[in-house]
């Protein structure tokens, strides 16, 4: 493996196709900081810059793209509450209340740092764990995918805020991803004869309009939000911040790792599923979604491990993790190669610069992301009255850009009044993002799995790691509804007894 | 009940309701050549759906109860904000009298959506180019921008953005 690994970094330290690296991430850099574009878009967009090139450089830049747009996503979550990408969702969370505080250097700083580890992590992972965990994920079967589906849905009960609220918002999700076709029967569902609706809701207009357009129009009318950033310092090597959020990095890299590798999941949930078990194991869960360190280090170290994670399947068995990785596997096969378990023997050379070129990847985010963000703060540092037409023009571009339809503009607009709308009751969006995301996942599982005995649905709870999961979504559901009574019934006693 | 929330259930339990009577309509297991048909999942999601929003109702209406007969509020207090199960946010949902926003700003999302509206549907008329030239100087007055300098610069940056980033350099289609 070492003479492999020697001989990719050889590849990769060519002129050319360092210089190509290099691009890749200054393009992913510039991508995922745009709110709409994501690295879906990027790689698509690229795709047919590729069909010119070796492979091997093809596929450094279309994977160095892909690593760097999943960390760029998080400078203008934190700094705008608009994630850049859909991973940067849950950096928000506590993300943008720092930057609300005056913290956003140090912000920033937590998300350089953590995606370059959770990256760097991933990349390890996915060199040397490749064919030990594609084994594992290959004895999941329909029902561990929906006790997973179902286990991602109890994040909700962490997100602080509402437990009901957050139930029904994930319930909101799930039927808005059940609109469109059936796959399983070709039933419209909900289409109303929309042909714009047959083909189901895209995540992009939801995640935009949720998120982005609900903050430009919640800014428009408050006056105290027209201020400028306040001057910020990028402080990526703070000791003390180290020491409190290495557990967090630890467990979300390894977490992101795990659930990255496992298809269909895609690192959008590894950075939910990291950031509830964050809250689970903090000492101060209350400061979560106030500004909490370990609420920027637990997503970003997740999302950037799920994302290397993602390509552990892809290499491995021919299978995408998730929805960039999907086109990834299109883009091979354009190349005339046909990733799956011989791939590795056949394509050596290719695989191991791809897995050399990711880890330097990772330190080039280290490297190069403090100057451009200084140079993007400049630009984001700009008074709202000009920066917000700027977002909205990003936010339309980048929703049409995706199916080329007007139709996902004015759902997005429709998504941002109603995300405007449901912050008034202090609604966790999140929720929404994470019925949608989960949705089809379990849907289709839970028919398989169902189909796989008849309609019985025992085969849940007979099957060993199907019924654990289930039963840590119940008892973790449970434990939330049931706190606030138990808190309630001790008030209770304690006013008795005084 | 606080208005928000009450107007929030309202919404949910109609359509919630709308979209049951919907899915009552799509075709059964019997009727379909898989063993579990469409109906089956958002029938679960919407019966979930409908049982957490009344829980939701009861659950504020109990903590309302609570809360009044434990502290009560004075009578010009606004509704308070519920945060969790049993806990309300005592701080009044909009602002006093001293730090309330500027009569300008209290419809300026509004026209601003107004604004975004307009300018989507102007997009199919006079062209993407102009139409953006034009929402973009008038949001930028809509948010207070009233130098002539800031006005042209976001104007000339939007445009640049638009047929130089978007269209020239990354192709990516524009409406």
């Amino acid at each position: 493996m070492l003479e492999n690994l020697m001989h990719g970094l050889a590849v990769v330290l060519q002129p050319m196709n360092f210089l190509i690296l290099a691009s890749a991430v200054f393009i992913g850099f510039i991508g995922g900081a745009l709110p709409g574009i994501s690295g879906v878009i990027l790689v698509v967009i690229l795709l047919p810059v590729t069909y010119g090139m070796e492979p091997t450089s093809a596929f450094m830049l279309l994977t160095a793209i892909y690593a760097s747009t999943v960390f760029s996503g998080l400078i203008t979550s934190i700094l705008y509450r608009a994630p850049g990408t859909p991973e940067a969702v849950m950096t928000a969370f506590d993300g943008y209340p720092m930057t609300q505080k005056g913290e956003a250097g140090k912000a920033l700083g937590i998300g350089i740092l953590s995606s370059a580890i959770g990256g760097t992590v991933g990349t390890i992972a996915l060199i040397v764990f490749t064919p030990m965990l594609a084994s594992i994920a290959l004895q999941f079967s329909s029902p561990e995918f929906f006790a997973l589906a179902v286990l991602g849905l109890t994040v909700v009960a962490s997100l602080g805020g509402s437990v009901i609220l957050g139930l029904i918002g994930a319930m909101i999700g799930l039927f808005i991803a059940s609109i469109g076709i059936d796959p399983m029967t070709g039933t419209m569902r909900f289409t109303f004869d929309n042909l714009g609706l047959a083909s189901g809701i895209n995540l992009i207009p939801i995640i935009v309009g949720l998120f982005a357009i609900s903050e430009v129009l919640k800014r428009a009318g408050d006056n105290e939000s027209h201020k400028p950033l306040k001057k910020f310092r990028v402080q990526i090597f703070d000791s003390a911040i180290m020491r409190k959020i290495r557990m967090t990095l630890t467990r979300s890299s390894i977490m992101g790792v795990v659930i990255g590798i496992l298809p269909g999941i895609g690192a959008s949930t590894a950075a939910m599923v990291s950031y509830s078990e964050a809250v689970r194991w903090s000492k101060n869960p209350e400061q979560f979604g106030k500004g909490a360190a370990e609420g920027v280090a637990a997503p970003e170290s997740a999302n950037n491990a799920a994302a290397m994670g993602a390509l552990v399947p892809l290499f491995a068995l021919g299978i995408p993790g998730s929805g960039t990785t999907a086109i990834i596997l299109g883009a091979f096969i354009m190349h005339g190669l046909q990733p799956g378990p011989t791939f590795m023997v056949a394509n050596g050379e290719l695989i191991y610069a791809v897995f050399v070129g990711l880890l330097i990847v990772n330190l080039m985010v280290l490297a190069f992301a403090k100057p451009f963000i200084a140079i993007l703060s400049r630009l984001l540092n700009v008074p709202y009255a000009a920066l917000g037409p700027i977002i909205i023009i990003c936010c339309v571009v980048g929703t049409y850009s995706v199916q080329n339809s007007m139709f996902d503009v004015w759902l997005m607009l429709g998504f941002g009044v109603a995300g405007y709308l449901l912050e008034k009751i202090n609604f966790p969006l999140v929720a929404i993002i994470l019925g949608v995301v989960l949705g089809p996942i379990a849907e289709s599982e839970l028919r398989r799995s169902l189909a796989m005995t008849q309609g019985d649905p025992s085969i849940f709870f007979t099957r060993p790691i199907s019924a654990t999961l289930l039963a840590i979504a119940f008892v973790v559901v449970m434990l939330t509804l049931v706190k606030p009574l138990w808190k309630y019934y001790r008030s209770r006693q304690s006013i008795t007894n005084y | 009940m606080p208005r928000p929330l009450l107007l929030f259930i309202v919404v949910i339990l109609i359509a919630a309701g709308f979209f049951m009577s919907q899915t009552l309509q799509l075709p059964g297991s019997d009727e379909v050549s898989t063993l579990i048909g469409p109906r089956l999942w958002p029938l679960m999601v919407l019966t979930i759906l409908l049982a957490m929003t009344l829980l939701l109702a009861i659950n504020i209406l109990m903590t309302q109860r609570r809360s009044t007969a434990e502290v009560p509020l004075p009578e010009d207090a606004q509704a308070p904000r519920v945060l969790s199960e049993g806990t309300l946010d005592q701080k009044k949902v909009g602002d006093s009298e001293n730090n309330a926003p500027a009569k300008a700003s209290i419809w300026r999302h509004w026209l601003l959506l107004g604004l975004i509206i307009a300018w989507t549907i102007a997009m199919e008329y006079i062209g993407f180019l102009m139409a953006t030239a034009a929402f973009t100087a008038a949001t930028v007055w809509l948010l207070g921008g009233r130098r002539p300098l800031s006005l042209v610069l976001t104007t000339a940056v939007g445009i640049f953005m638009v047929s130089i980033v978007f269209d020239y350099l990354l192709n990516i289609p524009l409406p």
